[in-house]
């Protein structure tokens, strides 16, 4: 069984991390983060008493003999080099499972040499690390790699899904479409708080549309839209001009203490 | 006040109900008899049910079904301070029951439709009193979902607003403002996420993997996939299509995958196969 896992990347990796540790199958793993996420993920260790398990280090110079690498690194332009970085420092058989939604997976794999040994892992929200993650095979994901993976994130999440290599995966290219049209209905002169009780009430769910994206973020929903609108100029994606204004505006949402609501 | 519902269909007869839960006395037209006999059982069926969960007492049910009045005969509706129109979705069909309706009324009865898809402003300009003309959109199972969307026409006064508004919060549901646009503000939104739901199933990922993976932050009382099943493929196929005509808007286009099940009659549930298989 597996041994060792590393996990490169900032507090969104930190979920993966401690999920894996606490799943108590005798997993160490080596987290290399900045500065914050490195402090935070050590204070969650000692909390849970679990410092010998989980190595907290500052270089890839640590991870030479892991069996599954996870690259949480922000997406963007620095997401294809860093697949490059991480793999020349893992072991050949080793696994490399990519997190990213604003990319398709094969695009990331083109920066490694051993595209093969190259996957996808796409978690919705840390809340839901335990719950499901979507798992994509790129272009030249091969069989074993994939059954490799598929066994060991399931150590992680209860359910294993597969989704296509498309920008988003499942959730992520489903979730700005409501926001979308959200937001257009806004700009027709609904108000909000009508678009949010509608939703709710007339579909019994607990959060409306509006809400979900300042979650998600501003910024990030534009960029999923903008990205798919760009790939498949399906006019459900074009994204609406008032999130435009909102991101310029720096309103991206509960991060930023304000979005389509204040939050404090 | 009296409450006169137009239609002893699905949303009608729900709708005679919920006023009568909240106290209000309704007359219920149908020009189908049929229509009456099977809305008067569903009503009472209903009835049996909440008295077995311990929801109503049998006095209760009993004065719920006693406040509906089931009739044939549109005269029975006079005595009605706010109609209701459920009657089939086709404006000409509208349109002669909303003339009819505004001969027969009192100027100061309020005519309301609860149309899914026609204009308001359109229907109001059908009759000599525009002004108390509006729109309540209500959601099935009526007496069960919450949400009442309300839509103004263009001469819908401030005052035929503010009753309607009332009465929606007498009979306990929540109302929200929509505009007069196809969809108003929630079919706006979940056909569009159904067509896409139907793309990602087209692009090969599995019904079952589809609703986990919308759930995994937290699971409604049915997953979207099962929810289509359920309410039916060729409802958000017509949804889609009423929406794209009434918009002009692309993004309400019908996907293939979606033209292709209903073509083949995989309609969800009520035809044993949809995105799922069901045995019946
Ligand atoms: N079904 C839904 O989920 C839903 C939701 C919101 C709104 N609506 C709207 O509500 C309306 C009714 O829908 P429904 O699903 O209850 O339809 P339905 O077919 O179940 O019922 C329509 C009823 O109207 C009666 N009727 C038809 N023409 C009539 C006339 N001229 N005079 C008197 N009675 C007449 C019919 O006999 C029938 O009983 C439609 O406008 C529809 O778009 C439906």
């Amino acid at each position: 069984m597996f041994k060792t896992s590393v996990v490169v990347g900032n507090s969104n990796g930190l979920g993966v991390a401690m999920t894996l540790v606490l799943a108590g199958k005798g997993i160490d793993v080596t987290f290399i983060g900045d500065e914050a996420a490195r402090s935070e993920i050590s204070d969650k260790a000692k909390e849970e008493k679990l410092q010998d398990k989980i190595s907290v280090v500052n270089g890839m110079e640590f991870i030479s003999d892991v069996e599954v690498a996870f690259d949480f690194s922000p997406d963007g332009k620095n997401k294809k080099e860093m697949a490059g970085k991480i793999e020349s420092c893992i072991p050949e058989n080793a696994v490399l499972a990519i997190h990213t939604i604003l990319s398709d997976v094969s695009r990331i794999a083109a920066g490694t040499k051993i595209r093969n040994r190259v996957i996808g892992a796409r978690y919705v929200a840390p809340g839901s690390v335990k719950n499901h993650v979507e798992i994509t095979r790129t272009l030249d994901t091969d069989d074993e790699t994939y059954k490799i993976f598929r066994d060991f994130a399931g150590i992680i999440s209860k359910d294993v899904v597969d989704a296509p290599d498309i920008v988003g995966g499942i959730y992520f290219r489903l979730m700005p479409v409501s926001a979308n049209m959200a937001a257009r209905l806004i700009m027709e002169g609904v108000a909000m708080d009508d678009i949010e009780t509608a939703i709710i009430y007339g579909t019994n769910s607990q959060i409306g549309p509006l809400r979900v994206a300042d979650y998600v973020g501003i910024d990030v929903v534009l960029e999923l839209l903008e990205e798919i609108y760009a790939e498949s100029g399906e006019a459900t994606y074009r994204p609406c001009p008032l999130l435009k204004n909102m991101v310029q505006a720096g309103l991206t949402g509960v991060k930023a203490g304000r979005g389509f609501y204040t939050y404090k | 006040m009296k409450i006169g519902v137009v239609g002893a269909g699905l949303m009608g007869s729900g709708i005679a109900q919920t006023c009568s839960q909240a106290g209000y006395e309704a007359v219920n037209y149908d020009s189908y008899p049929d229509a009456l006999t099977r809305a008067k059982a569903g009503v009472a069926k209903d009835m049996k049910k909440l008295v077995e969960r311990g929801k109503f007492t049998e006095e209760h049910a009993e004065s719920v079904e006693k406040r509906i009045t089931y009739t044939s005969d549109i005269e029975d509706l006079r005595e009605c301070g706010i109609i209701i129109e459920a009657i089939f979705e086709d404006f000409e069909v509208k349109k002669s029951i909303f003339q009819q309706l505004d001969a027969m009324m009192p100027s100061e009865t309020i005519l309301c439709s609860n149309t899914s898809t026609i204009s308001i402003t359109a229907i109001a300009a059908c009759t000599n009193r525009p002004e108390r003309v509006m729109g309540t959109h209500f959601f099935s199972p009526v007496p069960v979902m919450k949400l009442l969307e309300l839509i103004r026409g263009m001469e819908t006064s401030d005052e035929t607003f503010k009753v309607v508004e009332e009465f929606g919060r007498n009979i306990n549901k929540v109302v929200v403002n929509a505009p007069d646009f196809s969809g108003f503000i929630t079919n706006r939104i979940l056909p569009l996420c159904g067509k896409e739901n139907c793309k990602m199933i087209a692009r090969g990922v599995s019904p079952e993997d589809f609703d986990k993976t919308m759930s995994a932050l937290g699971r409604g009382s049915m997953s979207a996939m099962e929810l289509a099943d359920f309410s039916g493929l060729d409802v958000l196929h017509g949804c889609l299509k009423s929406l794209h005509a009434g918009l002009k808007m692309e993004c309400y286009r019908t996907p293939l995958l979606l033209e292709q099940m209903v073509e083949s009659g995989y309609l969800g549930r009520k035809s044993g196969r949809g995105y799922f298989k069901y045995t019946r």
